[in-house]
């Protein structure tokens, strides 16, 4: 089973160490991700999402320190790597998307050249002639039109999308056995978006590589992901397959979340569903269960003692009282 | 028919550019002949991609921009052509909410001072009564009076969005422009943003012209909606029965692209919906803008630009298929 794991986080905490205190970002999560799958972190702002990412590659800025836990790659230990060994890690295995193309990408130099960089970041032999043919292939692999002559376009003569499969070409150059994209379609619109979603596809099956796909909305979440991860103030709530987080939802806070979307198929004119308040904050985070401030559920015990996870399938986890199996019966056992 | 019609908006145009001393530059049609018509009390809903002229059609109704030509009639009056001095009583009747409840908001302001600033610009009230409004408006938004004293930065972003909109009801308005209101919050703030204006829509009698870019969002909140692309409308119509009967291409198109979340339906659609990238404004294709990604193009699309025409009752469609 373990052979097969590509990532497997434990215990994971993170906290930034900012003048006010400790804002404990990530809170003890736990999670793996097996070979050529794509799973996909739902979480509002500030659930830790990205932190929990950042951490994994351990990319995090100061303030910002991993306190506890244990990462493994490839069965190896990220944490007790020295420089020389991340960076060959992050070099070789993983590429990473971020949201804003425009940021991520240096809008003074071509895109080719950009590209070509990146090849021989990792393959110090290749000469520029090859490189640049490479790039060439990898645009058009993320199915960027006229490739050739797009290697000397600068990022902003292109659009939103086309710099987002930029960021792609550059993310897969490695051939990484991890892909993260951290929010990769929230700023395109819904046309591009379908059509980056598609790429990600396509990228999973033509490189096989694993792929986090981080995202708030859950639309994305159901077109691209087989797993899902939700996380509410830093850990991590709901874990399952695709339709196990859809059709058979655990936790009163990916209920709501479901509910808070309309539905595009429903013609009644009822209220949309609301879930009360707003995220705890995590410089003091709540000594329970981190949503009982906002669940209508919520019991003396959420207020007072975090939950466990409940096993509720083999792949189906969830952290909520509601499935203690000791529950009462007039309390909802078996689920909210 | 006028006389239902609390806004109407004809043949609005507004482009951009076209100076230059030596060498004229060219235009940006960013809005390029926009008609329609909100009746009181409704909710018009335009939705649209980025660069669409969605927002910028919104500034020239509400006068931020003084449109190219067209008329918007506001009760009556054509707002288009007044004055900066005569639509100053208008100014008060008409509001807006902004995107970006971290941008719009002046971080050294406190909240009163926010939300009391269009009673001073406007010269509405005295500076004595203006701490009672305020209060009033904070109730109204779901934040305690007691957040007065308070800046900006010490709220979360719906709360922030909260005082945008307070800001905006302060001049007791009949048509409030909400232009992205909810596109910066977080799934679980939209809908509590989104059910906070309806409520305010039914108490208070306001006209909202909802722009957005969230379809799903936009179908619930109004009874009649656009669908914008390039600087044109290319279909109008009552929300359900745009989202049940697209008529247009591109409005097909982009009902397919939006996310399902539903994984079983999801996997039911995997195909783009359109290919190919939105035309720069700056360039546009010529006939129809949307011709160089349709499926269904023909000849007379590349070269005559479709108009909209009424295909069923308050159903307008802007396509040469119809």
């Amino acid at each position: 089973m373990s052979a097969e794991k590509l990532l497997e986080v434990n215990h994971l905490r993170t906290s930034f160490f900012t003048f006010t205190g400790e804002v404990q970002a990530v809170r003890n999560i736990s999670f793996s991700l097996m070979h050529g799958e794509i799973v996909g972190i739902v979480g509002e702002s500030g659930s830790g999402k990205s932190v929990a990412c950042l951490s994994v590659i351990r990319l995090l800025q100061d303030p910002g320190k991993i306190v506890g836990g244990e990462i493994l790659f490839n069965g190896e230990d990220v944490l007790g790597m020295s420089k020389v060994e991340l960076r060959k890690l992050r070099n070789n295995q993983i590429g990473m998307v971020f949201q804003e193309p425009m940021t991520s990408l240096n809008p003074t130099i071509r895109v080719g050249t950009q590209i070509v960089e990146r090849i021989q970041s990792f393959n110090k032999g290749i000469s520029k002639k090859q490189a640049r043919e490479k790039a060439e292939k990898l645009l058009e692999i993320v199915k960027i039109p006229e490739a050739r002559r797009q290697l000397d376009a600068y990022p902003w003569e292109m659009s939103g999308g086309m710099r987002q499969r930029v960021m792609f070409a550059i993310a897969i150059a490695c051939d990484p056995k991890l892909l993260i994209a951290d929010e990769p379609t929230t700023a395109l619109d819904v046309t591009i978006q379908n059509q980056i979603l598609k790429l990600i596809r396509n990228l999973r099956h033509e490189t096989n590589a694993s792929i986090i796909l981080i995202t708030h909305d859950l639309g994305v979440v159901a077109e691209t992901c087989e797993r899902v991860i939700v996380m509410y103030g830093g850990m991590i709530m709901e874990e399952g397959l695709v339709d196990e987080i859809f059709y058979e939802t655990a936790h009163p806070y990916t209920i709501g979340l479901k509910k808070s979307i309309p539905d595009i198929n429903n013609f009644g004119g009822d209220r949309l569903f609301s879930i009360a308040g707003s995220p705890p904050s995590l410089l003091d985070p709540p000594k329970g269960c981190p949503f009982c401030a906002r669940c209508d559920k919520a019991m003396q015990v959420c207020l007072e003692h975090c939950p466990p996870y409940f096993q509720l399938s083999e792949t189906h986890r969830s952290m909520c009282w509601l499935l203690d199996p000791e529950m009462p019966e007039q309390l909802g056992k078996g689920g909210p | 028919m006028s006389q239902q019609n609390f806004i109407e908006v004809k043949n609005l145009k507004k482009y951009f550019g076209g100076g230059g001393i030596i060498k004229k530059k060219p235009f940006v049609k960013a809005v390029d002949d926009i008609s329609f018509s909100i009746t009181r009390g409704e909710t018009f809903g335009l939705v649209g991609e980025s660069g669409c002229g969605k927002s910028t059609a919104a500034r020239t109704i509400i006068r931020l921009y003084h449109p190219t030509s067209g008329s918007v009639i506001f009760d009556g009056t054509d707002i288009a052509k007044l004055s900066e001095k005569e639509l100053k009583p208008y100014r008060r009747r008409i509001q807006m909410i902004f995107q970006d409840p971290y941008a719009s908001l002046d971080p050294r302001m406190t909240v009163q001072h926010i939300v009391a600033e269009p009673l001073t610009t406007l010269n509405i009230s005295a500076r004595s009564e203006n701490e009672e409004r305020v209060a009033q408006c904070l109730r109204m938004v779901g934040l305690e009076p007691g957040h007065m004293e308070k800046y900006p930065h010490e709220f979360s972003g719906g709360q922030r969005q909260r005082i945008g909109i307070a800001r905006a009801l302060i001049t007791q308005p009949d048509f409030i422009i909400c232009d992205e209101p909810i596109s910066a919050l977080d799934v679980s703030i939209q809908a509590q943003v989104v059910n906070m204006l309806q409520s305010l829509q039914e108490q208070l009698g306001l006209t909202y012209f909802f722009i957005a870019h969230d379809l799903a969002m936009v179908k619930y909140i109004s009874k009649r909606m656009g669908v914008m692309y390039v600087g044109q409308l290319v279909e109008v119509s009552p929300s359900e029965e745009l989202y049940r009967a697209p008529l247009h291409p591109y409005t097909i198109g982009l009902m397919r692209a939006i996310p399902i979340a539903d994984p079983r339906l999801a996997k039911l659609k995997q195909e783009v919906s359109i290919e190919g990238e939105i035309p720069s404004p700056f360039n546009p294709p010529s006939g129809c803008r949307f011709s160089p990604r349709c499926p269904h193009a023909m000849e007379i699309c590349r070269e005559i630009s479709p108009v909209l025409k009424e295909v069923s009752p308050n159903h307008f469609v802007a396509c040469h298929l119809f």
